[in-house]
């Protein structure tokens, strides 16, 4: 077992490996870049590493450093999380050449299932659905490709093979624009990943994104968690998701793990990852791609499965260790749901909104899990991305799910920059979602966020709060006793602090912020 | 003994009036009926607790230059200081009294204009404060002699701090 494990990574994803690795009894060291400095992450590591500026490139995307970093600290091993370098065979490979292992599958399988006219062949060798469709489209022979097409049939969608992220994505519907959306796909493919190959998929909608927890070892074994759906997306990001879907069957459950465990045997995978796929309103379902690293939502799936701990299983099988081979069977026990808290906001179209957290109260009580980044005082960095923690629940159905996230949206409280909390309790009152059904583009089709109102009793309240603070601060200044209300000594001395100014601080980068 | 605050809200105004007596805190919007509530603040700056017609209102209140930012029920509630609106439109800002200029927003001085002895004129620029990654000049209220400087130029100060006393002069005319 290893003995120290580097975790590249920040925010909430660098807290859930510490907290597994610290059950385990392994030492942890964090990386930070200069504005993280106040992260929970970098305070509750054994060790920790500053690795550069603000700027991703110059400190989560390094790959020198962080192997530096390693190498330093003495890690036996290094957990890259999601996003940032999880899923970059060069950094894969560069921990193996500095005989660290990655806690992760190997390069080889990271490249192999990454190009996706190259993972579409390795899941049609292994009986693995795909979205029927058309490999390697040669953009300069037309009538070939016209042909191609006809056979795939309009709808389709033109697809980069090195694309990722909605880009180098067209959809056509009539055979007259085919030729149009080939040139720019593939150009804009050539100029986004330096690689203009292109394929035709057809296009499945109305869509569910239906997905498979796979945890693959070193000795040939895959186990198969059941799947999570994550048909709520805004531009192709997921925003909510649950274990299991309320559109898959036993049977087709069956299926679906039998095709995803087929999936990673196939490509030589190894450690956990998923398997993602779409799955049309008949249970008709097509590999879209494998996911080769821990999700954002891998919480849903542990709920459901008994507690498993997947970032315990990723680090064992990392270590050599051997997982059941086939469907665990030890769920999906009741129902799961994640959401994302993110600083945007959602009166104002989702733009981003970081800052200071002035104060925040986490929910608490049977079911409740609230993975997250958030103190009161953070200074939310704006070099990252807007996920400031995932809050997540477990009940007996999806009703009482339903039931206790709502309840569990009223008990966050986050004071500071707006949030998507609104958000999120208006999508658990919906009546689409809150029968299942929903489909990838439901949300940006059929769903909008109602205007903000603010009633006459929030109005006058936060006059009277207002008034109270000038009061409060004027006699804070003139030495007058405070006194707005009957209580003790003590809650005047504690009230006495409550009119002090938020201000900022000469930290020499300038972005920390503290209160006088 | 009532306190009077002209606010705003979204472009409203109101004139809130708190009044704290023996019997509790009232407070009255726009002269309407005037409200009990039942008011207390933590030991975290800020946050504020409110029992109301016995609904509790929990929000975290934070200064701003010009009023107050409140956040409530996970969203946000911009309460602006009536004057402070209105002075901000219009340029000027200062509520010194005639004889003192002082700090109007905490941050760093970075620069003082004036010595004792000089003359300045209304408008006439005697400061620099660095606030938030912005320069933001001091103006001279009224005219007349700098006789004593208070700060020194790279200082932090807060809101409220005198920088200079000047010897108020009637007549522009003057050295």
């Amino acid at each position: 077992m290893f003995k120290r494990i580097l975790i590249a990574n920040r925010g909430e994803i660098a807290l859930r490996v510490q907290r597994t690795c610290r059950e385990l009894g392994i030492k942890t060291v964090a990386v930070y870049s200069e504005p993280d400095r106040n992260l929970l992450h970098v305070r509750q590591a054994d060790t920790a590493v500053h690795i550069g500026d603000g700027p991703a490139t110059e400190s989560y995307l390094n790959i020198e450093k962080i192997i530096q970093a390693a190498l330093d600290s003495g890690a036996d091993a290094i957990h890259p999380g999601y996003g940032f370098l999880s899923e970059n065979a060069d950094f894969a490979n560069a921990c193996v050449d500095a005989n660290i292992t990655f806690i992760g599958p190997s390069g080889d399988a990271m490249k192999n299932l990454g190009d996706k006219v190259s993972a579409r062949r390795i899941m049609e060798d292994a009986d693995v659905p795909i979205v029927p469709g058309a490999n390697d489209v040669d953009p300069a022979d037309l009538a070939a490709a016209a042909a191609s097409a006809d056979r795939v049939g309009f709808p389709l969608l033109v697809k980069a093979s090195a694309g990722g992220g909605g880009r180098g994505i067209r959809l056509v519907e009539k055979p007259e624009d085919l030729e149009n959306a080939m040139r720019l796909a593939s150009s804009e493919a050539s100029s986004s990943f330096g690689n203009a190959t292109i394929f035709f998929e057809r296009f499945v909608s109305p869509a569910r994104h239906i997905e498979v927890q796979i945890v693959a070892d070193s000795h040939g074994n895959v186990s198969a968690f059941g799947e999570r759906e994550c048909s709520v997306q805004r531009r192709n990001q997921k925003v909510l998701e649950e274990a299991p879907s309320i559109a898959v069957t036993p049977e087709i459950r069956k299926r679906l793990c039998a095709a995803a465990i087929a999936a990673a045997k196939g490509s030589g995978y190894q450690n956990a990852g998923t398997v993602e796929f779409l799955m049309n309103n008949n249970g008709e379902f097509y590999f879209l791609e494998v996911n080769a690293r821990l999700q954002v939502e891998h919480p849903v799936t542990e709920l459901v499965y008994g507690g498993v701990d997947l970032v315990a299983l990723q680090i064992a099988v990392a270590a050599g260790g051997t997982v059941s081979d086939g469907l665990v069977d030890s769920g999906p026990i009741g129902w799961a749901i994640e959401c994302r808290i993110n600083g945007e906001d959602p009166y104002e179209n989702f733009r981003p909104s970081l800052g200071l957290i002035d104060y925040v109260e986490y929910p608490n009580g049977p079911g409740v899990r609230f993975d997250s980044m958030l103190f009161s005082g953070l200074d939310v960095p704006v070099f990252y991305d807007s996920l400031l923690g995932k809050l997540i629940v477990w009940a007996e159905t999806r009703d009482l799910a339903i039931q206790r996230m709502q309840r569990a949206l009223q008990d966050l409280v986050i004071s500071g920059p707006q949030t998507n909390i609104p958000f999120h309790r208006e999508l658990m009152n919906n009546p689409d979602f809150q029968a299942g059904d929903i489909h990838t583009n439901w949300l940006e089709n059929n769903f909008s966020m109602p205007v903000e109102t603010k009633t006459e009793n929030e109005l006058n309240l936060a006059l009277a709060a207002a008034a109270i603070a000038s009061l409060l601060k004027s006699q804070n200044a003139t030495g007058q006793a405070m006194s707005v209300s009957r209580s003790s000594k003590w809650t005047a001395a504690a009230r006495k602090n409550g009119t002090q100014e938020v201000v900022i601080s000469s930290g020499e980068s300038g972005w920390r912020r503290g209160i006088r | 003994m009532a306190s009077r605050y002209p606010l705003t809200i979204d472009d409203v105004n109101y004139i809130v009036e708190v009044n704290v007596g023996d019997d509790g805190v009232f407070v009255t919007v726009d002269g309407g009926e005037p409200f009990k509530i039942d008011v207390t603040t933590s030991g975290l700056p800020g946050l504020m607790s409110i029992i109301y017609s016995e609904s509790n209102w929990l929000g975290y209140v934070v200064p701003e230059s010009d009023g107050w930012r409140i956040s409530h029920n996970n969203k946000q509630f911009r309460v602006m200081s009536t004057q402070a609106t209105k002075k901000s439109r219009n340029g000027a800002g200062s509520e010194d009294p005639p004889g003192k200029i002082s700090v109007p927003l905490a941050g760093v001085l970075t620069e003082i204009r004036v010595g004792v002895g000089d003359a300045i004129e209304s408008g006439d620029t005697v400061a620099v404060i660095e606030a938030m990654k912005m320069q933001n000049e001091i103006k001279a209220p009224g005219n007349g002699i700098v006789t004593e400087i208070h700060l020194e130029s790279g200082a932090r100060a807060e809101k409220g701090d005198v920088i200079l006393d000047y010897e108020v002069s009637e007549s522009k005319d003057l050295p």
